[in-house]
């Protein structure tokens, strides 16, 4: 029996945790992936260790295909292990994962292969690899060198591994819909459609027809707004939420064709300034005390 | 005398940057132990996804001595003088130093010394200098460390004999040591071993499933691939970059064949190629004598042996491919829904450049250069007067960069061109037209390139119109930076215009490319800075596209000044004409009478606005002169150079001619006669010769010893 979409989450769960990680859960906001969560972008500068785990359900409205697509979507589900400094054996610790999830090394190929990761909005990027299993990219592996445009030291290592693109190897699946998200079968089995088609259906058409880009458009401004004015009361973490916010309604705006090649520019730079504002307040203020 | 080899091993090294690197571990080596005078016979390097090592073989045991003689102040210095000597050799007194007596008094003399080391002290810290400061294109810190590499250094191994040199890196857990063993293949053989020698190291690392030597490796996976495709009957399509990449991919490769689903093959054969090179690193196929590709695709593997293994790989493999072409296949259908026309209109909402307008501004340049003035004075350039082509350039030039709002573009930014060629054809557009359009990025990988006219018509158009704008603004490249690659498009300007032998002022193209974007009214250049800036910008291009040829720049520059500066395939000509008569006898003898001519000319003043009066020759050498320079003239005089073809080779040989009678009036008469009038006929005279090889180039330019080979 191959490992159920949620046993495959369980797994990863219970390997990172006995290597110290902290099991958090997903953040609360729509958000493109992983990284932006809290845990990675602000918890990766400073001198402090840190070792975290958590799924993150990301959001890419561009990426949506009505469904119809076998394995494109706009909403999928990454699992995210943060480590800070990156521990001599990170590669080493990221196959034996494989291995856990029961990936046999020695029947699949599995490669290294280079991908110098950036994300223009958060100001982030690093050197590593996408990692392939048999032609499959399946994890993104990054040494970060730079967050919210400040230099990374010590540097964190940021595994993410693309859950649904695993999950289709081990179950021998060629479509995310018909994914086993349960692990029952018959009358009991829950794939991966029952429980997000229609979802994907709904998402993909507000993504690239309905959403209403004026108070898509407001929202943004409101959002960078917010987070400039939380910033100058000290407030860094409420203050990089709205960071996030204002990334998706971009992303969203995105999707339905609003922003022109320049405006693009322009827009991906002003989520980059509150990145590295909501940054540079993390590392250089202590927590607020609250009366 | 031993070999010395030195292993750094580490994570997955980009396999675009391995060769590289290899070369220039191999110089770096080979400079590090020259400069600390160690001899050696031969060094060499390779690299695997894992590894990079340097192997020096025959390397002395012992440093060669360091003997150097400094001069020291004069004997009778003052005291201060001489302290300060000895401080700077760290001596105690002059006892250590001699006297030495030359022209200019005596001296002291210190001959310093020092002992040859023992080569084992010294490669630790040279392996340690090049780890430091070893250039990658892009490197990376990890951990806490201060040290960067191209990925995290996991081992060392450095054998000198079989003595382990000491070598280490980074510190805390992160530290690394050298020793005498290393790690096999990551997953068919991950265990360590030790090593005794290079050749037992070579030996080991392929019982541990890894193949060091690059090229062998590189050799390997080809013939095996060929043997996979014979299998089916079929070739594989060769791609040398491919295999390159490849190379750097696997440290133990094992080709195994796919199949691609029937119903993808409707697809272009350069969607097929690019989703299974760019994205995936596979191999296409194809039958032998058939351009088709075959639905069959070869994928490399990191070495994985038993056939269970191989059916997950291929199965693997096969339905990777099948998700992205499903992809593409969408794609494809899609983009055939919408004409090129609708496609243009959404060109109007994307920048070309900030300052430039936009794509469809572009377009509609390109329409107006394409059948307009710029389109006939080209096609005329080449005896072409139909306006059925120049119709044609100017419809491939409206709807060239129509596809780049395409989902197939989108998604797969490398088939520009290539996929607006496609849909022209399906939509009912002319076959040059479809051509054209495929052709505009990179015309020279078609064979008939000389055939094309729309399509060169339209390449030259794109790049001018990129170039004058980009200049208008002044974003001139400098330096190493180029990022609109402005140096690519003017080489591929004056590729197009010599292999087409394009007989055309280049400055005449500018001026109209200027006036389109004048009549669109985006911006208002200045006409005669930016063309002044693109023909120097030009000039160097040019000097820097026929040194590859052979021909050294003194040459290009002493072509560009004349008549025909701007004229680029007469400009080459004249150049290697220039070139192969300066490095003949001939043209060695007439530039020793050249120089002095013109050195002559410059020292001496007199009225140039006279004319030589042949009635005051005395001497015959003037008047053989005389007649050979009008001879000469009246050849030139015979609409020479009007031309289009005109035989540079036999306008130098004119030149040449004058050579013996110039050089018999030298010996014979004295140019600064007493005589004022004698004198400034003389110089008259050869003003007049001068002036006459002057109207071919500017010898002037010619450097030194350049003309010396004759």
């Amino acid at each position: 029996m191959s490992l159920s979409f949620q046993d495959l989450i369980f797994k990863l769960k219970a390997f990172w945790g006995r290597q110290g990680c902290a099991i958090l859960e997903p953040y609360d906001l729509e958000m493109g992936a992983g990284t932006f969560h809290w845990a990675t972008t602000l918890k990766a500068l400073g001198k402090e260790p840190w070792n975290a785990a958590f799924v993150q359900p990301s959001r890419r409205p561009s990426d949506g295909r009505y469904g119809e697509n076998p394995n494109r979507v706009q909403a999928f589900h990454q699992f995210q292990v943060i480590m800070k400094p990156s521990p001599v054996n990170s590669q080493e610790l990221y196959l034996e994962s494989l291995k856990e999830i029961g990936l046999s090394l020695t029947e699949n190929d599995i490669r290294f292969v280079e991908d110098d990761w950036e994300s223009p909005t958060l100001g982030a990027s690093g050197l590593g690899w996408e990692v392939w299993c048999n032609g499959q990219e399946i994890s993104q592996f990054t040494y970060f060198q730079y967050m919210g445009s400040l230099v990374c030291d010590p540097v964190s290592v940021e595994l993410t591994y693309g859950l649904e693109r695993i999950a289709l190897i081990l179950q021998g699946k060629n479509s995310f819909w018909d994914l086993n998200w349960n692990g029952g079968e018959g009358d009991q089995k829950i794939t991966y459609g029952d429980i997000f088609l229609r979802r994907e259906k709904e998402f993909s058409a507000f993504g690239f027809e309905f959403a209403n880009t004026d108070l898509l458009l407001r929202g943004f401004e409101d959002a960078e707004l917010e987070s400039r004015s939380l910033l100058e009361k000290g407030l860094v973490s409420p203050a990089y939420d709205y960071c996030i916010k204002a990334s998706h309604l971009f992303n969203l705006l995105d999707a339905r064709g609003k922003i022109s090649v320049t405006e693009r520019a322009a827009y991906i730079g002003r989520v980059r300034d509150l990145a590295r504002a909501c940054c540079e307040a993390w590392v250089n203020s202590s927590p607020i005390s609250i009366k | 005398m031993k070999s010395f080899f030195f292993e750094i091993l580490s994570e997955e090294i980009p396999a675009r940057m391995q060769f590289g690197a290899c070369e220039t571990l191999k110089n770096l080596l080979a400079a590090a132990l020259k400069e600390e005078r160690l001899s050696f016979e031969s060094v060499t390097a390779y690299v695997t996804p894992r590894r990079l090592v340097g192997v020096v073989q025959g390397l002395t045991e012992i440093q060669d001595d360091f003997e150097t003689e400094i001069r020291g102040p004069r004997i009778d210095a003052p005291a201060q003088a001489i302290e300060g000597f000895l401080k700077s050799q760290n001596l105690p007194s002059l006892e250590a130093c001699t006297q030495q007596e030359s022209p200019k008094g005596a001296f002291w003399m210190y001959r310093s010394f020092e002992k040859g080391k023992k080569t084992e002290d010294l490669l630790g810290a040279l392996v340690e200098r090049l780890i430091q400061n070893f250039p990658w294109p892009k490197s990376m810190r990890w951990g806490d460390q201060d040290l960067s590499w191209v990925r995290p250094i996991r081992g060392i191994l450095a054998l000198f004999g079989d003595h382990v040199i000491p070598v280490t890196v980074g510190r805390g857990v992160w530290r690394v040591t050298s020793s005498n063993s290393t790690w096999g293949h990551r997953f068919l053989s991950p265990v360590s071993f030790e090593v005794q020698s290079f050749e037992d190291y070579v030996q080991k690392l392929k019982e541990h499933f890894v193949l060091l030597d690059q090229k062998e490796r590189k050799q390997k996976i080809w013939e095996d691939a060929l043997k996979v495709a014979q299998g089916q009957s079929l070739q594989i399509v060769p791609d040398e970059g491919l295999l390159d990449e490849i190379t750097g991919l696997v440290e133990w490769p094992i080709p195994l064949l796919g199949e691609i689903q029937k119903n993808f093959m409707a697809l272009p054969r350069e969607v097929l190629t690019t989703s299974m090179r760019v994205h995936q690193r596979y191999f296409s196929l194809k039958k032998e004598g058939e351009k088709e590709l075959a639905p069959f695709f070869i994928v490399v593997s990191n070495g994985f042996s038993p056939a269970s293994a191989h059916v997950i790989i291929q199965n693997g493999n096969e339905s990777v491919l099948r998700a992205r072409l499903s992809d593409a296949l969408f794609f494809w259908e899609q983009d055939q829904k919408t004409s090129l026309e609708a496609m243009l209109t959404k060109l109007k909402t994307r920048v070309f450049q900030k300052g430039l307008g936009s794509l469809y501004d572009k377009a509609e340049r390109l329409k107006d250069l394409g059948m307009g003035q710029f389109g006939s004075l080209v096609l005329e350039s080449i005896g072409l007067k139909e306006e059925t082509t120049l119709k044609q350039c100017g419809r491939a030039g409206f709807l060239a960069k129509a596809d780049l709002v395409s989902t197939m573009v989108g998604e797969f930014p490398e088939l520009q061109g290539i996929m607006g060629s496609y849909y022209a054809a399906l939509q009912g557009e002319a076959k040059e037209v479809s051509e054209a359009i495929y052709d505009q990025y990179d015309l020279w990988s078609e064979p008939d390139v000389l055939e094309k006219k729309v399509s060169m018509t339209l390449a030259l158009a794109d790049r001018l119109d990129t170039l004058v704008g980009f200049f208008g603004l002044g974003l001139l490249p400098t330096g190493s930076k180029d990022p609109y690659a402005l140096r690519r498009s003017a080489l591929g300007v004056i590729r197009l215009l010599r292999c087409h032998q394009l007989d055309v002022s280049l400055k005449d193209l500018m001026i109209m490319v200027l006036k389109s974007y004048q009549t669109q009214g985006i911006t208002d250049f200045e006409i005669q800075k930016t063309v002044q800036k693109l023909l120097e910008f030009f000039e160097e291009r040019l000097k820097v596209s026929l040194k590859d040829q052979g021909v050294s720049p003194d040459r290009v520059a002493a072509c560009l000044t004349g008549t025909w500066f701007d004229n680029i395939p007469r400009a080459c000509r004249l150049a290697e004409a220039l070139d192969s008569f300066l490095k003949s006898k001939e043209g060695g003898i007439f530039l020793t009478v050249y120089r002095r001519a013109s050195h002559i000319l410059k020292e001496s003043p007199f009225d140039p606005l006279k004319e030589v009066q042949p009635g005051v020759f005395q001497d015959p050498s003037e008047t053989l002169l005389w007649d050979v320079l009008q001879k000469a003239q009246a050849e030139f005089g015979k609409g020479f150079f009007d031309k289009k073809d005109a035989d540079f080779n036999q306008a130098f040989l004119i030149l040449s001619n004058l050579a013996p009678a110039l050089h018999s009036f030298f010996e014979t008469v004295q140019v600064n006669s007493p005589d004022a009038m004698l004198r400034d006929n003389r110089l008259l005279l050869l003003k007049s010769v001068v002036d006459l090889f002057e109207r071919l180039a500017e010898f002037s330019k010619i450097e030194k010893e350049g003309g010396k080979s004759g």
